[in-house]
């Protein structure tokens, strides 16, 4: 049958194979496919896609009845717009993240610019740089045994990146590690359109031939609605807690606030304050001996977060044969810290703002919460948690791994994420590691980068 | 002297690898904690060299015309892989007319309200861990407990306050119902 129609007529039979060999993802499919992929990030720190919009657009391909689906998302790279791609093809559903940089010299009908496409946790995949419609330079992941530096002597970098010399693409997190294949037989990205080719495999790894599928088949990426087709009302955020962290120690006025009670906690009193949703901060009352702040008599609905100083272990006064009795203190939050914290998040808008600081000698930490607020649930009372947690505190000689233990035994809400902030000797910068426990029951430590 | 060549000849034995090894209870916080050195599971903090002994009996004594019973037992408790000698402490508080201000002489182990998770400070008073009824109004902290030396039966303790107070509490901070300053003790 085949090859009756091949010997009639060889277009019509290219169609039907090409045609088989990609195929739609409905938009219900598409739905679904990445739900299952948010719900398997939304435990993970360091997420590639910072949002996804809820609209699906379904794109004509060319020299084909099927089409591609489109979702607008947001990525950490923020001079990139970005869209997923999703395509069956040959049988099996494909997902990459297509993101543009656009020069000023691109036109309506002619694009210049920069194109990343990496799958959804960010890995690279490709990318080329595309002049008045030429793809004029494609970069791969370099090789092991490549040692040379990356050197690109033909490109014109237009829009002066600061990665520094011998970094033509602008993601500069992936400066030193592509290497530069300059596209000698131009593959045509012609009036804004790559072939699928392109977008999924590599246009078969630079080669000329070899091309097994889509080899026909464009796909026009201009019509990427102009702002990534977001609204504030239809963003979908996949949460990131570390960029939120590192944004929080930038903004000048949480940072004010986190200094001054750095040069607190030598002091004989708690000082502390809390944040309000509209960004000011109203200082915290001392009590009980000033060994204690009060969160009492704040509207908690109004409330970002808090931070507090927990002081070093202090002389009560009383000697024994010229000793002193001391009050130990534990340099990490209590358990009255972690309720209040929970309570705000529970009663917040926006539970992914809430957090809650506590600035020691030894170490400053904030708690963040990235879970569901119905899973702020079955707390008990305060008097069950605090002898728990001594115990918890006092068994290893890690503070954070008997305070990771003791919420992952007994508080037992799902989503409380712990970071640590610390200022490297020499450096003027904050680092911020995030803190979890593995499967010993061990503190890991990663790095927010 | 004649301690710390227990403890070393203890501490030798330990370390050839019994099943459960024994570290002095009193090595818990000055050695251990201080120098970040990790307890292994199975070991027991014990009370090898009797330090323990002086504190128990029932204590009476007088602070702010109110009168004071406490009461110290020996308890090992397990938790968290390993086990440990402590000490618990309950008391009965009666005011000046003879009302009784709280009475937790037969709470169970367990109750919070039974002092415990303490530990042998350097100055050899024994710290107890100290939560009040009214917890969540600020009556939390360490109760500091030293048996006089050269003497067996004078004793005497005092409350650091940490006051923590917890989202729960609208009465304001509570009011202290133990001694904020050294209380006198005789042993009964």
């Amino acid at each position: 049958m085949l090859f009756q129609s091949c010997e009639k007529d060889d277009t019509s039979a290219q169609i039907q194979l090409e045609q088989n060999e990609i195929k739609t993802v409905s938009p219900e499919n598409t739905i679904d496919y990445l739900n299952s992929f948010k719900k398997s990030k939304s435990k993970s720190l360091k997420n590639y896609l910072v949002a996804i919009g809820d609209t699906v657009s379904m794109e004509n391909i060319t020299n084909s009845s099927e089409k591609l689906a489109v979702i607008p998302v947001k990525t950490i790279h923020g001079n990139f717009k970005s869209r997923i791609l999703l395509l069956e093809i040959e049988g099996k559903v494909k997902s990459v993240v297509f993101s543009t940089k656009t020069y000023d010299r691109s036109t309506k009908n002619s694009f210049s610019g920069e194109i990343l496409i990496t799958d959804l946790e960010g890995n690279f995949i490709d990318a080329f740089e595309i002049i008045e419609d030429n793809i004029t330079a494609q970069y791969l992941s370099r090789r092991k045994d490549i040692t040379a530096n990356l050197q690109n002597r033909r490109i014109a970098d237009d829009e002066g990146d600061d990665c520094g010399d011998g970094c033509p693409f602008s993601v500069c997190s992936w400066c030193g590690e592509l290497e530069t294949v300059v596209v000698v037989a131009t593959p045509s990205a012609e009036h804004y359109t790559l072939s699928i080719d392109l977008l999924y495999s590599q246009g078969s790894n630079g080669t000329a031939d070899g091309c097994e599928v889509g080899c026909d088949n464009y796909w026009n990426f201009s019509n990427d609605g102009g702002g990534g087709g977001f609204t504030n009302n239809t963003e979908d955020k996949i949460h990131n807690p570390c960029e939120e962290l590192k944004a929080q120690i930038d903004d000048a006025s949480y940072l004010a606030k986190f200094e001054e009670l750095n040069n607190e906690t030598g002091k004989q009193k708690e000082t502390g304050y809390a944040e309000n949703k509209d960004g000011s901060f109203t200082k915290l009352n001392p009590i009980n001996n000033a060994h204690s702040l009060s969160l009492n008599g704040l509207d908690y609905k109004n409330l970002n977060g808090f931070i507090h100083t927990h002081l070093d272990d202090f002389e009560t006064g009383k000697i024994i044969d010229g000793r002193p009795e001391i009050n130990q203190i534990y340099r990490i939050f209590s358990p009255a810290d972690v309720i209040a914290f929970l309570n705000i998040a529970k009663q917040s808008a926006n539970a992914n703002d809430v957090y809650a600081s506590v600035i020691t000698s030894s170490g400053d930490y904030t708690l963040r919460f990235t879970g569901d607020t119905s899973g702020i649930t079955g707390l008990k009372s305060a008097d069950d948690y605090l002898e728990l947690y001594k115990q918890y505190l006092d068994r290893y000689s890690s503070l954070e791994r008997g305070f990771l233990n003791f919420l992952k035994d007994h508080i037992k809400v799902d989503g409380i994420q712990l970071f640590k902030i610390t200022k490297p000797l020499f450096s003027n910068d904050y680092e911020v590691k995030a803190k979890t426990l593995d499967d010993k029951g061990k503190v890991d430590s990663q790095d927010c980068i | 002297m004649k301690t710390k060549y227990l403890t070393i000849v203890l501490l030798a034995v330990s370390l050839w690898g019994c099943k459960a090894q024994i570290i002095p209870v009193e090595q818990h916080h000055s050695y251990y904690k201080k120098n970040g050195i990790e307890i292994p599971d199975g070991a027991y903090l014990k009370d090898v060299n009797n330090l323990f002994t002086k504190f128990l009996g029932t204590w009476k004594g007088s602070y702010n015309s109110n009168f004071y019973e406490f009461r110290i037992v020996k308890n090992t408790k397990s938790i968290l892989g390993i086990q440990k000698d402590e000490l618990l402490m309950r008391y009965k508080i009666t005011d000046a007319n003879g009302n009784l201000t709280e009475n937790t002489l037969s709470l169970p182990n367990d109750s919070p309200f039974v002092l415990k998770s303490g530990y042998i400070a350097e100055t050899g008073s024994y710290v107890f861990s100290y939560i009040g009824r009214n917890n969540k109004c600020g009556q939390n902290g360490w109760v500091f407990f030293n048996q006089t030396k050269n003497t067996t039966n004078k004793a005497k303790l005092f409350l650091s306050v940490q006051g923590e107070s917890y989202p729960i509490c609208d009465t304001g901070p509570a009011e202290q119902i133990l001694p904020l300053d050294w209380i006198g003790l005789t042993k009964q």
